[in-house]
């Protein structure tokens, strides 16, 4: 058994535990104090687990591994495609290249966020991600113009989404190349 | 897709249409809700009914509306009704006491009360929203409302099925073809003490499901409670002997599930604001960056300079509060209980922030109490009826802000999925959160002269009676602290654990109802179990758009049936 299964077991024991112990009056302190001593050393155990699991998958086969870059630099192209035929754009394009990204390749870069976590740290993280979703609320803003027929805003949105994108694919990158140096 | 002729000019956002309709149905669903609180003591929330009338009004009528000028539409009518959650649970304990208050006072410190909720939350939507991605069910189906007119056909009809079997399922509740509860338990055979009663809530299952993850812990922390806590307690003889089961377990709930539970609340998220110290850095970072962006780039967010101008204007308002109230208490100790009552607005604020954005529950009631409690503390030796005055009256200050921030993140959430500026949610909703409470305080006073309310009357206000019942406990010195430190130490150790905002989930659920916390963890269960099977894209585009339908079904009926009840009274 790995340490992030015995994590769980030991953490889920010893929190029910820790609650009875705590439910009595007066509190059971000796009892509640061994709890909860333990409930602290499952989480360093569960801690350790989640790390070498997330270090495994990065060491290991890279095959099924979201790529993030690739992910961006695919939205970012799309985004570049659609503005550059901005004397044929309608709304109804706009609104059918947006659908397809919303539910494809953002989609799938939100579900996968939390692997970036592990990669690059809180920190950057926290940046990327705030600027990631600036990029995809921008998106939708554009997608809603072209639901409404507006479409010079629907284009000045998509306009600052791709800006934005690209600015998180920048951040991405250079993120990248200093937890590689 | 319902593609619009080609529109010229300006995006509507902000426009009068928008802010009139808002203001109206705010009102309407104010009187009602705050009406139907103090009758069933629990408070629905609006905002899906202002998103379909605002579709009715906007476009029906005036032909031109948009997606986001429909979302300022029902940001403004939420934020006109949602302060009513804050005001019932507290203000009636005061005519229920026969306190001795001035009616402008209330009225001046639960206006303050809102203002502040909005300016205190602006840094947190950063964090929840942009970071976190917290999904904040209820704002995620008004979102799906809006944005039904892009949706697609699948996506419109799984979401119409979905209000349309929820409304029905509610409509058969109200007029008692459903029965509310379903006793599983009582078929089963098994001993009242192991409740196991499940509330008709489709509203309860389709939050569940929105939310995930968090709806698999919720159902931990009430299995926790429920059906370990309370059974071992009636089979240790840790209740009163002579307990009737339903007794025995509502014992179990007020001396022991509920104050650890709160515990764990604040310990969980007390953990939680230390780990997440980080995006929080960023958030304000982010929120310094936006003030310096170019004209290019639209600036984002209100100024970080409204929290300081709001933190500065809340220790004002509560030792005008404190000096109206408790002037014995001398100055000092108006300054301390000011400044501590800051803090824990402030703090409160974030805690049903979060718990709202994971599981569409606040914890009011909950955080009220802590308030109370602490604000007594404060004034232990001064007569009681002048420190319940002033407990109640900071209470209900603090309480207006968390349901009005709490409210702001609903609908700032709303406003990412439909591309809304975050800017100008923030500035309408500043704008108007000061007049809900002037509403749901003028409609409690009617209630009161016209019917009155309490033990004894048609209008019982049970979230009142409650909070009386807490206020006489820790008046008589009867205060669980060695439950609330042991539950805030396990819910911060289970915060610290890898399984994000853990001990505030669980805190959550041991001081809910279980019936209701059951077709919320079957929600989350559901969602897991479909992921699992179908994967989460088939979760996204089939699961979420029902779940959103359950919700805001169930919702209209509510409101509908709020709307009876006060003509029924008012004939």
């Amino acid at each position: 058994m790995n340490s992030k299964i015995i994590g769980y077991l030991l953490l889920t024991v010893s929190a029910v535990a820790a609650s009875v112990s705590a439910a009595r009056t007066p509190v059971m302190t000796g009892p509640f104090a061994v709890s909860l001593l333990v409930m602290i050393v499952s989480i360093l155990l569960l801690r350790r687990g989640v790390r070498s699991e997330k270090t495994a998958e990065r060491a290991g086969d890279s095959r099924g591994v979201f790529d993030f870059t690739a992910c961006l630099e695919d939205v970012v192209s799309s985004l570049d495609r659609l503005i550059g035929s901005k004397e044929e754009l309608t709304c109804e394009r706009i609104h059918h290249e947006l659908d397809r990204l919303i539910e494809g390749p953002l989609f799938d870069f939100a579900q996968a966020r939390e692997n970036l976590l592990a990669t690059v740290g809180f920190s950057p993280y926290a940046r990327l991600i705030a600027e990631f979703t600036r990029a995809e609320r921008t998106a939708s803003r554009a997608w809603s113009a072209a639901v409404d027929g507006y479409l010079d805003e629907a284009v000045s949105s998509l306009e600052l989404a791709r800006e934005v994108f690209a600015e998180v694919s920048e951040i991405l990158n250079s993120l990248q190349k200093d937890s590689r140096e | 897709m319902s593609q619009s002729t080609l529109k010229k000019g300006p995006y509507r956002e902000i426009t009068w249409e928008a802010l009139v309709l808002g203001f109206f149905v705010g009102i309407l669903l104010n009187a009602s809700i705050t009406y139907a609180g103090l009758l069933i003591g629990f408070t629905i929330v609006g905002s899906e009914i202002a998103a379909i009338i605002g579709w009715g009004v906007l476009r029906g009528i005036f032909r031109r509306s948009t997606i986001v000028e429909n979302n300022i539409n029902q940001t403004v009518a939420s934020a006109i009704n949602n302060s009513g959650a804050g005001i019932i649970f507290t203000i009636p304990v005061l005519y229920l006491r026969g306190a001795d208050f001035q009616f402008l006072h209330v009225i001046l410190a639960t206006m303050c009360g809102a203002t502040l909720g909005v300016a205190f939350i602006v840094p947190v939507r950063k964090q929840m929203i942009d970071i976190d991605r917290l999904r904040f069910p209820s704002g995620t189906a008004v979102g799906a409302i809006l944005r039904s007119p892009g949706a697609g056909v699948r996506k419109a009809i799984l979401l119409a099925a979905g209000v349309g079997f929820s409304a029905l399922v509610s409509i058969c509740v109200h007029t008692g073809l459903i029965p509310e509860t379903v006793d599983i338990g009582a078929l089963l055979g098994i001993p009242a003490y192991f409740r196991n009663v499940w509330a008709v809530s489709l509203l309860s299952l389709g939050a569940g499901f929105i939310s995930g993850r968090a709806g698999l812990a919720v159902l931990i922390g009430g299995i926790l409670a429920y059906w370990i806590i309370t059974p071992l307690a009636v089979n240790f003889g840790w209740v009163p002997a002579g307990l009737s089961a339903a007794g025995a377990v509502d014992y179990a709930y007020v001396h022991m599930n509920r104050p650890i539970g709160i515990g764990m609340l604040i310990g969980g998220a007390l953990m939680g604001i230390i780990l997440a110290f980080p995006s929080i850095k960023e958030a304000f970072a982010s929120l310094r960056r936006s003030g310096m962006k170019s004209a290019a780039r639209r600036p984002e967010e209100l100024s970080i300079k409204y929290l300081y101008v709001a933190a500065v204007a809340s220790i004002l308002v509560l030792c005008a509060v404190g000096f109206t109230a408790a002037r014995p208490l001398g100055l000092t100790r108006i300054i301390l209980i000011a400044l501590t009552g800051t803090v824990w607005l402030w703090l409160a604020g974030i805690i049903v922030a979060q718990c709202t954005g994971m599981t569409d529950w606040s914890p009011i009631s909950g955080m009220a109490l802590i308030a109370v409690t602490i604000i007594l503390f404060f004034a232990y030796d001064i007569d009681h009826r002048s420190a319940v005055l002033l407990a109640v009256l900071i209470g209900a200050t603090i309480c207006v802000a968390m349901s009005l921030g709490a409210d702001m993140m609903q609908d700032l959430k709303t406003g990412t999925l439909v591309g809304a500026i975050p800017r100008r949610q923030q500035g309408v909703q500043l704008m108007v959160s000061w007049m809900g409470p002037v509403i749901t305080v003028v409609v409690v006073h009617i209630i009161w002269q016209a019917y009155g309310f309490g033990p004894g009357t048609n209008i019982p206000a049970p979230q009142a009676q409650a909070l009386d019942a807490a206020i006489s406990g820790v008046v008589g010195g009867n205060v669980p602290a060695d439950k609330y430190l042991t539950g805030a130490l396990i819910g911060a150790v289970l915060s610290a654990s890898p399984i994000s905002g853990l001990g505030v989930m669980v805190g959550l659920s041991m001081y809910l109802p279980l019936l209701y916390i059951l077709p919320f963890g079957l929600g989350g269960v559901l969602n897991f179990a479909s992921g699992r099977i179908r994967g989460n894209r088939w979760v996204e585009n089939n699961g979420i758009p029902v779940a959103a339908g359950l919700i805001v079904g169930d919702a209209i009926v509510g409101v509908v049936f709020a709307l009876i009840t006060v003509l029924k009274g008012l004939g």
